[in-house]
């Protein structure tokens, strides 16, 4: 068998494992540490194995990773969400859909502390789902636009996806971060805009909020204080070039702590689940990461990446239509498996690719998490709709993704026009100090 | 009687993953956001530093990351495609939970033997942080502590598919902040 006989064979073997249940993380380490062994030898292969996990392990950028899911699960306890909903819903509650569309506002600035779709969306439909039945909402537009709006937390920043992308490609964490706002702001304007139109033609479907006095949606400001706070703090400190994003992860978890015992409201539970959680979130993100790690080694040794970027390149193939071809297998990989599974286990194939038809790294950064946004609403897979059918349990799980699917297709528009104008993506973090 | 059997050690190893749990939670990620929150204070505000202190806050990220994976396995909380595994029944559903424990048994197993050599090797050469001087060798355990326990964990998971004992996996949507 020749080395590439050998990769496909593995590339199968993984495949196989992983479809019958395999956790993702073990499947690529053990293909990847046999497959090594077998064309390396045992004894080169146990000493990269040896040396895993103190490379990865002591990777300083990495440590943005435990500690913004550390920020956010402090702000998911901490009733800081809720501050953020009664805000919004002062200010945007009268508009035909008000409940969904402050919900959509509030899953925005939720994101903005918190770079968690599941996080998100659990917090923020336990939180609006029972005033949306009680004010007699449409369940299949309310859920679909709850689940939706959970996506926009992996793209507005900070994000833990493009940590472990910019972790994996060495792209720069900083620019991803501030390459994620526009677009994902455009997202939040075209799935309120959605709202707002379907709820204004058909007032059944999401009845106006009360109206608020001025003076009362001035004083509802000040709950924006602590969640805004942070926010300038995190991200400008990183658009102003005071500290890098693995500094920011640190500050930032140091402000919310602040944030939240200044509002008495760190107790020793919160502390505990906030750190438990993170726990379990890293040791899951690195287990992943050293299986991804090993079989991406052994596929160098294969030739299976070098050939196909040569086959490409040789080929001549057309940028978009290369990108066309890849949303399609994300579209497909997004009905099977989950963010982390989807970007370790397509990276090592596709940045090759991706470097030598001279996309840009940081735009396909947010082109790749855009996908993934897809894949997180459509079924069968469809992670936040299952998270959010543990909230909505009245509600049939066929209900939810039917709701969700008008937002995938405003998720497929922003899309292309990311494809149309890359500088959406690329403006701002060209402006950076 | 496997069950029987199986209960004192699971216990066993729940407890020692849950300790080392908490030791990477409880002190390492504070001490990571202390370090390196007071790194950025003292120099935007003062123009100075801590002397190695990124080297502390990778070796203490390391210990993060290592410390729960066993009871991340012992949960059963590690990512895999849920779909086709909750449509398996009967010998399907154990032979595809004993396919999941052997792989991780053996990849965990080949990782332990080569933390444990790699703690040995780090005593023998004296290795040491460039500017903390701190040795490595206590963080090279944290790492085979944590390969040797998630080993056993995935075997343990082995036996129970064998015996025919049910091994109840965690649904990735159980990462609920509120319902963990």
């Amino acid at each position: 068998m020749t080395e590439m006989e050998i990769g496909i064979a593995a590339i199968l073997v993984l495949l196989a494992l992983i479809v019958y249940g395999v956790p993702i993380a073990v499947a690529l380490g053990s293909v990847g540490f046999v497959g090594s062994a077998v064309i390396l030898g045992l004894r080169p292969t146990f000493v990269q194995v040896g040396m895993l996990a103190w490379e990865n392990g002591t990777n300083f950028v990495l440590i943005a990773a435990p500690l913004f899911v550390f920020m956010g699960q402090l702000v998911a306890r901490s009733g800081l969400a809720e501050d953020l909903y009664d805000c919004m819903h002062k200010w945007l509650g009268w508009m035909p859909g008000g409940l969904a569309v402050t919900a959509t506002a509030t899953a925005t600035g939720f994101g903005a502390v918190t770079g968690s779709s599941i996080a998100s969306v659990a917090t923020m439909g336990r939180m609006v789902l029972p005033e949306l039945a009680r004010y007699g909402y449409d369940m299949r537009l309310s859920t679909g636009a709850l689940a939706a709006a959970g996506c926009l937390a992996i793209l507005i920043p900070p994000s833990i996806p493009l940590v472990i992308y910019g972790v994996w490609t060495e792209t720069s964490i900083g620019a991803l971060f501030i390459a994620g706002i526009v677009p994902g702001l455009l997202t939040a304007a075209l799935f309120t805009g959605y709202i707002v139109v379907r709820c204004g033609l058909n007032p059944a479907l999401g009845p106006r909020g009360p109206a608020y006095r001025w003076s009362e949606r001035l004083a509802a400001l000040s709950k924006l204080l602590p969640v805004g706070a942070v926010f300038v703090l995190v991200l400008g400190g990183l658009y102003g070039g005071v500290f890098t994003p693995t500094e920011a992860s640190a500050v930032g978890s140091m402000g919310v702590l602040a944030v939240v015992a200044v509002m008495r409201r760190l107790s020793w539970p919160v502390l505990r689940d906030a750190l438990h959680q993170t726990g379990m979130i890293s040791a899951m993100l690195f287990a992943i990461i050293l299986g991804g790690v090993m079989f991406a080694r052994f596929l160098v040794h294969t030739g299976i990446t070098s050939g196909v970027v040569a086959a490409i390149t040789a080929a001549s193939v057309d940028p978009l239509v290369v990108l066309a071809l890849l949303a399609l297998l994300f579209i497909v990989l997004g009905c099977v498996l989950d963010t982390f599974g989807m970007l370790i286990l397509t990276l090592p194939f596709v940045m090759p690719v991706v470097v030598a038809l001279g996309i840009d790294k940081v735009w396909f950064g947010i082109f790749f998490t855009m996908m993934v946004e897809m894949a997180l609403i459509t079924p069968p897979v469809g992670l936040n709709v299952y998270v959010l059918r543990r909230v909505a349990t009245q509600v049939p799980m066929t209900e939810i993704f039917l709701g969700a699917l008008p937002f995938v297709g405003l998720i497929a528009l922003t899309v292309v026009a990311l494809v149309v104008f890359p500088g959406l993506a690329l403006w701002l973090p060209g402006q950076m100090r | 009687m496997i069950a029987r059997l199986l209960d004192p050690i699971e216990r066993l190893l729940a407890a020692a993953a849950l300790a080392l749990h908490w030791l990477g939670v409880g002190l390492v990620i504070p001490a990571l956001v202390l370090t390196i929150t007071v790194e950025v204070v003292l120099r935007s505000l003062f123009n100075t530093g801590i002397l190695g202190s990124t080297e502390v806050a990778q070796l203490l990220l390391l210990m993060a990351f290592c410390a729960s994976i066993p009871l991340c396995t012992l949960r059963h909380g590690h990512v895999y495609m849920e779909l086709a595994h909750q449509r398996l029944r009967g010998p399907h559903r154990r032979f595809a939970d004993l396919l999941a424990g052997l792989c991780g048994a053996g990849f965990f197993a080949a990782f332990a033997v080569q933390a444990v050599a790699l703690v040995g090797e780090m005593r023998r050469f004296d290795d040491r942080g460039d500017l903390t001087d701190l040795p490595y060798w206590p963080f090279a355990v944290v790492i085979a502590l944590s390969a040797v326990l998630t080993a056993a964990a995935f075997a343990l998971w082995s036996v129970r598919a064998l015996a025919g004992l049910p091994l109840a996996r965690a649904d990735t949507t159980d990462a609920d902040p509120a319902h963990d």
